[in-house]
């Protein structure tokens, strides 16, 4: 396959960047669309210049770290999956395939295609956990959970943070990824005792980051690679106004 | 009280305050439109109903009440879409829906400003317009219609801006309720078809008043 790939060059957080066009030959359609990439850093090293940085690390799904823009498209045009199961099958020779990175306030730019997405660590760090010693193994049953409580929690867990939502939301609004990670606890027994300040603590972090506000399109959903879904961020609402209207934290 | 303004002012509270005061304009259109009705049955039916409706008490606390929602409305949707747009200095280069975009859901900023310039050229029109309840009076609030819509250029002036105002309603309905925290798929794809009905219902009630007048004159005048 021979490709035109547009892919946005920014030294630095400081600097500008635009979007520079390489040709790229020989390109088999097996590939992995980051395997495509090096292949073309690998041309731009041999030509003595700085190759696209952009970040990557498990390649099979599970990460949550690529994080590119692909055609006007988080992760690409493929659903359910990050760029790095998207393959070269899914264009077709000759095709312009345009390549940029998040955009959004609270994730600016480091270099080329990665982003600094520790806003989301952040919102982690407010309240998304469970502080409890935990002490020995307990017996598999000892806690009751019903069985539709740890599916739901587990399909909220299911969000990498790669930050498609963000970057698909036309308000680069972080309400899903928040949501997936207040839900996955609220739904079970050990993410009780700090429900209500883990709302309130999190949306917090969450809004001073910069993130836009959700207006209920519901691109977010259609992007994610996990399909984490919109009554996840209703949970959010809920918990919120529990916290702040009926629950004793001030 | 900080923790009520630290709600309010949450990105979840102004959400809520949209909702909340979007809702109270849903049940008022409805009220309004019903009101309206009363033209198809004649004149005497719809000024004897203008002059209930302007002269009940309960109206002025009312009036009052939905200047203040609507103030909340405008100045929380202009504070959120001043957040939203700052969110995102750089814009993308290419950028493509995954499916979930419609054209109500992305310019309810835009038809929320049509609709706040028509709401005040129609309460300059009408509800401050050239008009009397009074017994006897020949200036009646009937009459004014009947004038106004005799020009095709407010005819569809009014036309149009009520089916701005559908666009903007069949993406806030069910909106308010994801925001109230209602999502459930026991009731959602419900509420979504419910508000498709609710805003063409609004939007085609709103359209058959000027319409009515306009078809009416013309056959008069024809």
């Amino acid at each position: 396959m021979n490709l035109t790939l547009k892919i946005w060059r920014q030294a630095n957080a400081q600097t500008k960047g635009k979007l520079v066009t390489y040709q790229i030959s020989d390109i088999s359609p097996d590939m992995s669309f980051l395997e495509m990439l090096d292949v073309l850093n690998q041309q731009i090293i041999l030509k003595g210049e700085d190759p696209v940085a952009f970040d990557n690390d498990c390649r099979e799904g599970i990460c949550g770290m690529c994080s590119l823009y692909i055609n006007g498209r988080a992760h690409g045009a493929q659903s359910e999956a990050t760029v790095c199961l998207l393959h070269m099958r899914s264009f077709k020779d000759g095709d312009t395939i345009t390549i940029e990175p998040w955009r959004a306030k609270a994730f600016p730019v480091i270099k080329d295609l990665v982003v600094d997405r520790s806003a989301f660590d952040r919102i982690i760090q407010a309240g998304g956990f469970v502080s409890a010693k935990t002490g020995a193994p307990q017996d598999a049953n000892a806690l009751p959970v019903a069985k539709r409580n740890a599916d739901l929690s587990m399909d909220a867990a299911a969000c990498i943070g790669c930050g498609a939502c963000v970057a698909s939301c036309k308000n680069a609004s972080a309400m899903l990824f928040t949501s997936a990670k207040i839900s996955q606890l609220a739904l079970l027994p050990q993410g009780q005792a700090e429900r209500d300040r883990r709302a309130l603590a999190m949306v917090k972090t969450m809004d001073d980051a910069g993130f836009g506000n959700c207006t209920n399109e519901g691109e977010c959903e259609a992007e994610c690679p996990k399909a984490i879904k919109m009554t996840n961020i209703a949970r959010l609402f809920r918990e919120y106004y529990r916290a702040s209207i009926v629950s004793e934290e001030m | 009280m900080t923790w009520l303004w630290n709600f309010i002012s949450s990105s979840i509270g102004k959400k809520l305050l949209m909702a909340l005061s979007g809702l109270f304009f849903c049940s008022f259109l409805l009220v309004h439109m019903a009101g309206n009705m009363t033209i198809f049955i004649g004149p005497e039916t719809f000024n004897a109903y203008t002059a209930i409706m302007s002269s009940a008490s309960i109206n002025k606390v009312l009036e009052v009440v939905m200047v203040l929602l609507f103030l909340v409305h405008i100045y929380t949707s202009a504070t959120l879409t001043i957040e939203n747009r700052a969110a995102r200095p750089e814009k993308y280069a290419m950028d493509v829906s995954a499916g979930k975009r419609t054209f109500m859901s992305s310019n309810m900023f835009i038809t929320g400003s049509i609709i706040l310039i028509f709401v005040i050229v129609h309460l300059i029109g009408f509800k401050y317009g050239d008009w009397s309840a009074e017994p006897g009076a020949t200036n009646t609030m009937y009459a004014l219609l009947a004038e106004t819509y005799a020009s095709i250029f407010w005819t569809a002036v009014y036309v149009i801006a009520v089916i701005v105002l559908g666009f903007h309603l069949n993406h806030a309905f069910q909106s308010a309720f994801q925001t109230l925290g209602l999502n459930h798929k026991k009731y959602t794809p419900f509420i979504k078809k419910l508000g498709t009905l609710y805003s063409i219902v609004i939007a085609l009630g709103f359209a058959s008043f000027p319409v009515f007048f306009f078809v009416q004159q013309l056959s008069a005048g024809g």
